[in-house]
């Protein structure tokens, strides 16, 4: 009995390990504030949230029944809103009951157990009936699944046979136990029994003689030890009937988590869909299955956790790659290129969660782990301590790169000179793409981007020009790198603006490009 | 006589007597080695088979020859098997002695030969069909023969089983209500665990906990307990009185030789055990040759096996030795954590492994065999006045060139470091000349390189980085004059991360 709406042949287990480099993954991609809008103030909801997340599918087939589920849970959220709180409500109360047993003695366990699976018998009955109010509500495999395997399993006949069985595991007339003597004696292969009842017809004599063929004893009353004996050896012999009844409520317990995590994963993306709707287009993306030679379209993408910080709808924006796997962004400094690199990442994630993407339109190829590499804050000293920092952080992510892996580059190599940090990134850069690696880069050096443009003609290379008007966002299209970017912090230090301040510059000012199509944006 | 440890020759003592750890064992690491040989298997007393090298050439082929029997499956099969069997007819024989129950001891004590019987025939039967090659398992072999055909035996092993099988056919019920407990014969009544089981069995997914229970208490038989024996007993009472008949009857089974094969198989199962995990980790294991006669060394690609409880075997750098015509004495100089202790430690390990009839560390190994190992090493816990740590020093290096023979191994490390520079080259070349003039195999570490550069009889080794990745630097020992040359390599590189090292690193097709 499985719930399965997760995935078509299996639970979703929030507890397995995430995979290396996921800590990277939310601090560089900002997911904190994502996971906070999912949790919607229920732990759990945040915490299958981050699990999805980070745990990318790579199957198209389980995206499609994902994404085709979360449609149902759009459409109809008071059943699966109903089966959460059941299943949470169901469990919790059923481990109360067993709660503070830490006792080994098995008619301990038998009796809390019994108790327990008296409350979870309850909770069945009830989620069987949310099935049969909302059968006809389903379109997804997961859903329909889901409401057939409740009413196929728990149909009233079952539930009665378990309540049954209930009541004759307090054995009123005694335990009737096989044993064989062991190898020192000992009892062993202590087994509970049914006592058959006397067959009808039995004539008085035959019962007399039976009665003859059991030999007895009475335990004193005042024997204390003797009555605590009695009490070990019988529980020796219910082991197993105590050990089926608690697996059987673990077991219980378990579809009841099941059923409460995986029914999380949809209330969670309620509740980001709710969040986010007001700010921007959200769509279920086409991913592309591993090896398609289907590239990266996107229209109108933008950065959800910008929106969430900012209460504002960002600028969104289009890319369109072709069969290179490398995206290149260069550009001036507060262009949107950083923000640009992060939606697509979460993009790539919300993807391959099964989910919506921030975005009017979104077709992409699936990746095999992802990875970012952002500058930090503690990397912009210029020491030689730095730079085999950074380049002890890129070997740890190379040694966790697959090929259709997608490295997030945000900035790297800056950590020394200009020279220097062209000539290692021309080198890793272009083997990973040659490794079959998908790249996003988001880069100052000129001589890079230039080296991997010569390298690359089919890589598509973005670069974030300057507003268009005096309070106009940053605009980012298709273009060439340009070796003027960098003047712009030059610029910006020389005479001490600090980032906050937010003047567009005055048509005067060098860090302006010389190209054709920007002339005609600024003039 | 039949021993899987020392050839049939009077002259061979059989067993050492009461042995002392060798002096030099904690220098050597081979405190460490022993240690891990013989974990988990204290009850055979194992260590003292440790601290006697053998003393004749044909000693030591006879324990290599079983080491190689022990490369075929079967073989090694049937002695860890037997293992286990012996150890299960000790505990047997303990559970026996210890019970105060005297149904229980006859209980225990038929199981202890029940399990004796099984286990001696089951070796007999594997070894005959293992077929070894070495005249220590060949006499093993024709001895458990003659001892598993003999009448004693038959009958013993034959009365045992027929008890046996009398009372595990016996099964009852025991019907518990309130202070009542009765107890008849079993006629069929219904397995009731398995129908709750059955009935919740739609739930079953994952693994669940395993809910362990409180332990069965171990020992005797508690008063309920033996009651319960006594009922079943009435119900039985010509088999109980059958089975104490036997306890009596039998009471002194074991000889001598079959327990001192299962201590010895044990020294075996511990040697083979643990260099199979040197294989299992890539790295080699060779039969030495030893020589009678002062000769020449070649080792090669040999490691210290006590560094697999420090790094991972990847890590492990090999290390060759050649010592040829007139050399002795392996100079070893280098930069500080080169591993050069480590060489020195080896040179005498792989002799003393070899001494031992082992198989050594080492892809291929001619040595010659030692009377005694000499070490001198500055310890951290004496570095204390400088003026009576170095005459400390050379108290014990006296001390070593008055007790060392042509035939013995001196490793010294790092000595004489608490004087001057100018003292410690004046000293150092003072006992190497004299070691020259010994002739013993040495190993000598220092700081000073100019040392090796003193006779023909001294050879110059230098610790040389190997490769740095991912923070470890490894150092292989290389024969050449020392010139500290500076290792050097492009920055990429050192981080794995050259266009070469990343495209295997990931192993993508080109696009």
């Amino acid at each position: 009995m499985n719930v399965h709406l997760a995935f078509p042949d299996r639970d979703l287990d929030v507890t397995a390990p995430l995979r290396w480099g996921h800590e990277d993954l939310i601090l560089d991609l900002q997911l904190p504030p994502l996971f906070e809008v999912m949790a919607g103030g229920e732990a759990l909801l945040g915490r299958v949230a981050r699990h999805a997340l980070l745990t990318p599918l790579t199957d198209p087939a389980v995206i499609r029944y994902r994404q085709a589920a979360w449609g149902d849970c759009l459409a109809h959220p008071e059943p699966v809103q109903a089966w959460h709180t059941l299943s949470r409500d169901g469990a919790a109360a059923a481990r109360r009951e067993r709660a503070g047993l830490y006792t080994r003695r098995a008619d301990s366990i038998l009796h809390a157990s019994r108790r327990a699976m008296g409350l979870l018998l309850s909770t069945l009955r009830d989620l069987r009936a949310v099935a049969d109010a909302h059968r006809a509500d389903f379109q997804s495999a997961a859903f329909q699944g889901l409401t057939r395997t409740l009413q196929r399993e728990l149909d009233d006949a079952y539930l009665a046979e378990v309540g049954d069985e209930l009541r004759t595991l307090a054995f009123p007339g005694g335990v009737v136990q096989s044993a064989r003597l062991g190898p020192g004696l000992r009892s062993t292969d202590q087994v509970v029994r049914l006592a058959p009842p006397p067959p009808r017809g039995w004539s008085v004599r035959r019962l007399r003689r039976r009665r003859e063929d059991t030999a007895s004893f009475m335990v004193h009353p005042r024997d204390d030890s003797g009555h605590r004996f009695l009490g070990e050896w019988q529980n020796r012999g219910l082991e197993g009937t105590a050990r089926a009844l608690a697996q059987s409520v673990d077991h219980v317990l378990a579809f009841l988590q099941a059923l409460e995590s995986e029914t999380a994963f949809y209330l969670a993306a309620l509740n980001l869909y709710r969040a986010l709707s007001p700010y921007g287009p959200l769509t279920l993306p086409d991913p592309a299955p591993l090896g398609s030679p289907r590239a990266l379209s996107v229209t109108r993408i933008w950065d959800p956790s910008l929106a969430l910080q900012q209460h504002a709808a960002p600028v969104p924006n289009d890319v369109q790659m072709d069969t290179a796997r490398l995206l290149v962004i260069t550009g001036a400094n507060r262009g949107g290129k950083s923000t640009l690199l992060r939606a697509l990442g979460l993009s790539q994630l919300l993807m391959q969660a099964g989910l919506f993407v921030p975005a009017a339109s979104l077709e992409a190829p699936i990746v095999v782990g992802a990875f970012t590499h952002f500058k930090r804050e503690e990397d912009r000293e210029l020491t030689q301590g730095k730079l085999d920092e950074e380049l002890g952080r890129l070997r740890d992510i190379v040694n966790h790169l697959a090929p259709q892996g997608l490295v997030l580059a945000n900035e790297p190599f800056q950590s020394t000179n200009e020279g220097e940090g062209a000539a290692i990134g021309t080198q890793v850069i272009g083997a990973l793409v040659d490794s079959a690696v998908h790249v996003h880069l988001v880069t100052h050096l000129y001589e890079l981007a230039s080296a991997l443009q010569s390298m690359y003609p089919t890589a598509a290379f973005l670069r974030a020009g300057p507003p268009d008007g005096p309070s106009g966002p940053f605009v980012i299209g298709p273009g060439a790198p340009e070796p003027t970017a960098h003047a712009e912090p030059l610029y910006r230090r020389i005479f001490g603006e600090t980032p906050e301040d937010r003047q567009p510059p005055s048509p005067a000012e060098p860090f302006l490009s010389a190209t054709a199509d920007q002339d005609a944006r600024t003039e | 006589m039949v021993s899987l440890l020392y050839p049939n020759d009077p002259k061979v003592p059989e067993e050492p007597a009461e042995a002392q750890e060798p002096a030099h064992f904690r220098d050597v690491w081979l405190d460490r080695v022993v240690g891990e040989v013989t974990a988990g298997r204290d009850a055979y007393h194992l260590q003292p088979l440790f601290y006697e090298p053998l003393t004749s050439v044909a000693a030591i082929a006879h324990r290599q020859d079983v080491f190689r029997d022990l490369e075929t499956p079967d073989t090694l099969d049937a002695l860890i098997h037997f293992g286990e069997g012996m150890r299960d007819v000790r505990q047997c024989r303990e559970l026996s002695t210890r019970s105060r129950n005297p149904r229980q001891q006859d209980r225990w004590f038929l199981e202890g030969v029940a399990r004796y019987g099984q286990t001696i025939v089951r070796l007999a039967d594997q070894l005959l069909a293992a077929a070894p090659a070495s005249a220590g398992l060949q006499a093993t072999t024709d001895y458990l023969q003659q001892y598993r055909a003999s009448d004693p035996f038959q009958v013993m092993t034959e009365a045992a089983a027929t008890l046996l099988r009398e009372l595990a056919a016996v099964q009852h019920i025991v019907h518990i209500q309130g202070s009542r407990v009765a107890v008849r014969r079993y006629q069929g009544e219904v397995d009731y665990g398995a129908r709750v089981a059955d009935t919740f069995a739609k739930f079953r997914q994952g693994p669940v906990a395993p809910y362990p229970f409180q332990e069965a208490p171990g020992g005797d038989l508690n008063h309920i307990e033996a009651r319960i024996v006594d009922l079943v007993a009435q119900l039985e009472p010509h088999l109980f009185r059958r089975l104490e008949a036997f306890h009596r009857d039998y009471r002194d089974y074991l000889p001598h030789t079959v327990a001192r094969l299962d201590r010895e198989s044990q020294w075996y199962l511990a040697c083979h055990e643990y260099v199979e995990r040197w294989r299992a980790a890539g790295l080699p294991l060779c039969y030495p040759t030893v020589a009678d006669e002062p000769g020449p060394v070649v080792i090669r690609g040999a490691f210290h096996p006590a560094l697999m409880d420090v790094m991972p075997p990847g890590h492990i750098v090999r290390n060759d030795f050649l010592l040829m015509g007139p050399e002795r004495i392996l100079v070893v100089s280098g930069p500080n954590q080169g591993g050069k202790t480590t060489y020195a430690r080896l040179f005498a390990a792989v002799h003393y492994l070899a001494q031992l009839g082992c198989p050594v560390p080492a892809e291929r190994a001619s040595v010659s065999a030692f009377d005694q190992i000499f070490t001198h090493f500055q310890r951290q816990e004496e570095a204390g006045h400088p003026e009576s740590q170095l005459e400390g020093e050379l108290r014990r290096v006296r001390d070593i060139l008055a007790a060392a023979t042509p035939h013995s191994i001196v490793l010294i490390n790092e000595a004489f470091s608490a004087t001057t520079v100018r003292d410690g080259r004046a000293l150092g070349r003072r006992v190497l000349e004299r070691l020259t003039t010994l002739g013993a195999r040495t190993v000598y570490v220092t700081f000073l390189e100019e040392l090796s550069r003193l006779s023909d009889a001294t050879v110059s080794v230098v610790a040389l980085m190997a490769s740095e990745s991912a923070g470890t630097r490894a150092f292989r020992l290389v024969r050449q004059p020392s010139d500290g040359r500076a290792y050097a390599a492009s920055l990429a590189a050192r981080h794995g991360l050259s266009y070469d090292q990343i495209r295997q690193q990931i192993g993508g097709t080109p696009s």
